[in-house]
């Protein structure tokens, strides 16, 4: 072996440990041996690598420590661990078992967000019953239809079902904004122009009274078209006279 | 010879394997009387704990015959149980830095695998010396050195044998055991009181 000029101690400190173990070829000792002869820190590195190689020589070959657990041991834990399943087995069932749980969790949740995103038909019926049957309430206990309790009750109870007596409550605005903008009757109503009466300017309380007979009428009828028609109508109401108690009481 | 020797062995090895992946309890004891010492030893000096490496020993060998399936035979068994101790072993050292629990370099009579019934009270000493530097230089090394010191110095493997328990290039192998033997002639230096 010849080493470089520049980097000879450095090629030779890689080659110590073995040549203090007595191996490398004849060519690779004698480059190195001459080497050490002419480099005292090589050979002070010689001197260490032999020390630590010659206690790791003994101490290999000296008995080293023994194990206290023996094959009667690991036995013992081979035959009392469970049967091996296969992973395939395993992992399958749970994937299975996953992708149940998950189905009928995004299931839920879609029937959940369709019913409180759309309106319950059926509710929105009985809502619609309800308030038709407030007039005539009121007519049996002698309260005429048309004055200002009765509008605020009906606005009221068709905006939030049942009614606090001392609470104001708020009418949907683009109800209202409807009302105001065009006192002419509501698209709804004009669908069915011939049995809806018409809203004016001067007959607020007239129009409602109107319309609650309108609905009335249409109630007796029984037909879906009908409730669903009539739905609109009252809330087209309730916006009248909520907007016309306002009026008379802005508090 | 040496070479048809290798392949009867390799075929052999290759037997008790499928022997193994059968099921075969018998088979494994074999296996496990063949390597069981050479794993202890791993990770006696890996951990510097005897009872770690009892349990790692077993754990080793627990895992391995539940992974026989997985052994594909393209390193020799030695070192696939090896490379198992290893990693069961960095875990160990991992789980020690969160309890702050160190290399024990402190040995009992019991743990030197000799007594005084045969080689005589002087020799127990020298014996006792001995293992309590390498030991200790040991001790003083980063892990992944220790690991290589014993794998190449103590377990007498060779580089590419080392390369397949630590999964690195031979190249690598013999850079990092050069660095490691450097670091353990200063340990001894400094613990015989011959450092300068």
């Amino acid at each position: 072996m010849r080493f470089s000029i520049y980097n000879e101690c450095s090629e030779v400190r890689k080659s110590l440990w073995d040549y203090a173990g007595g191996g490398l070829s004849d060519s690779e000792r004698k480059s190195i041996a001459a080497h050490i002869t002419t480099c005292d820190k090589c050979a002070e590195e010689l001197a260490g690598y032999s020390v630590a190689r010659n206690l790791i020589t003994n101490y290999r070959s000296v008995s080293q420590p023994e194990s206290r657990l023996g094959w009667r041991d690991l036995e013992h834990k081979l035959t009392a661990q469970p049967a091996r399943t296969s992973v395939w087995s395993i992992s399958g069932l749970r994937f299975g078992l996953g992708a149940g749980v998950l189905a009928a969790t995004a299931a839920v949740l879609f029937f959940t967000a369709q019913n409180s995103r759309l309106p319950n038909h059926q509710a929105l019926i009985n809502q619609g019953q309800a308030k038709v049957a407030v007039p005539d309430t009121l007519k049996a206990d002698g309260v005429p239809s048309g004055t200002e309790a009765s509008d605020r009750s009906l606005a009221k109870e068709s905006d939030h079902g049942p009614t606090v007596p001392g609470i104001k409550y708020a009418t949907p605005s683009y109800l209202v904004t409807s009302a105001r903008r065009s006192k002419a009757p509501h698209p709804a109503l004009a669908h069915n122009v011939k049995s809806a009466p018409s809203a004016t300017d001067e007959d607020q309380d007239g129009t409602r009274v109107a319309m609650n007979d309108y609905v009335l009428a249409s109630a007796s009828n029984g037909s879906d078209e009908d409730q669903s028609r009539r739905y609109v109508i009252d809330l087209v109401a309730s916006a009248s006279a909520t907007e016309v108690a306002e009026e008379a009481h802005p508090w | 010879m040496v070479a048809a020797h290798g392949v009867i062995m390799r075929v052999a090895e290759d037997q008790l394997v499928a022997r193994c992946r059968a099921g075969d309890l018998d088979a494994y004891s074999q296996v496990y009387d063949k390597y069981e010492r050479q794993v202890f030893r791993y990770a006696y000096h890996i951990l510097g704990h005897r009872e770690d490496a009892d349990d790692i020993k077993q754990e080793t060998f627990l895992k391995a015959f539940q992974a026989i399936n997985t052994f594909r035979s393209e390193s020799s068994l030695q070192t696939w149980l090896l490379k198992i101790c290893g990693n069961l072993c960095r875990d160990k050292i991992k789980s020690w830095d969160r309890r702050k629990v160190t290399y024990d370099s402190t040995l009992r009579d019991d743990e030197l695998g000799c007594s005084d019934e045969y080689d005589g009270p002087q020799a127990l000493a020298e014996r006792k010396e001995l293992t309590g530097i390498i030991m200790k230089a040991l001790q003083g090394m980063p892990p992944a050195q220790r690991e290589i010191i014993v794998l190449h110095e103590i377990q007498d493997l060779s580089y590419e044998e080392i390369a397949a328990v630590l999964g690195c290039s031979r190249t690598s192998i013999k850079l990092r055991l050069f660095r490691a033997r450097r670091s353990l002639k200063e340990r001894v230096a400094s613990l015989m009181g011959t450092a300068d």
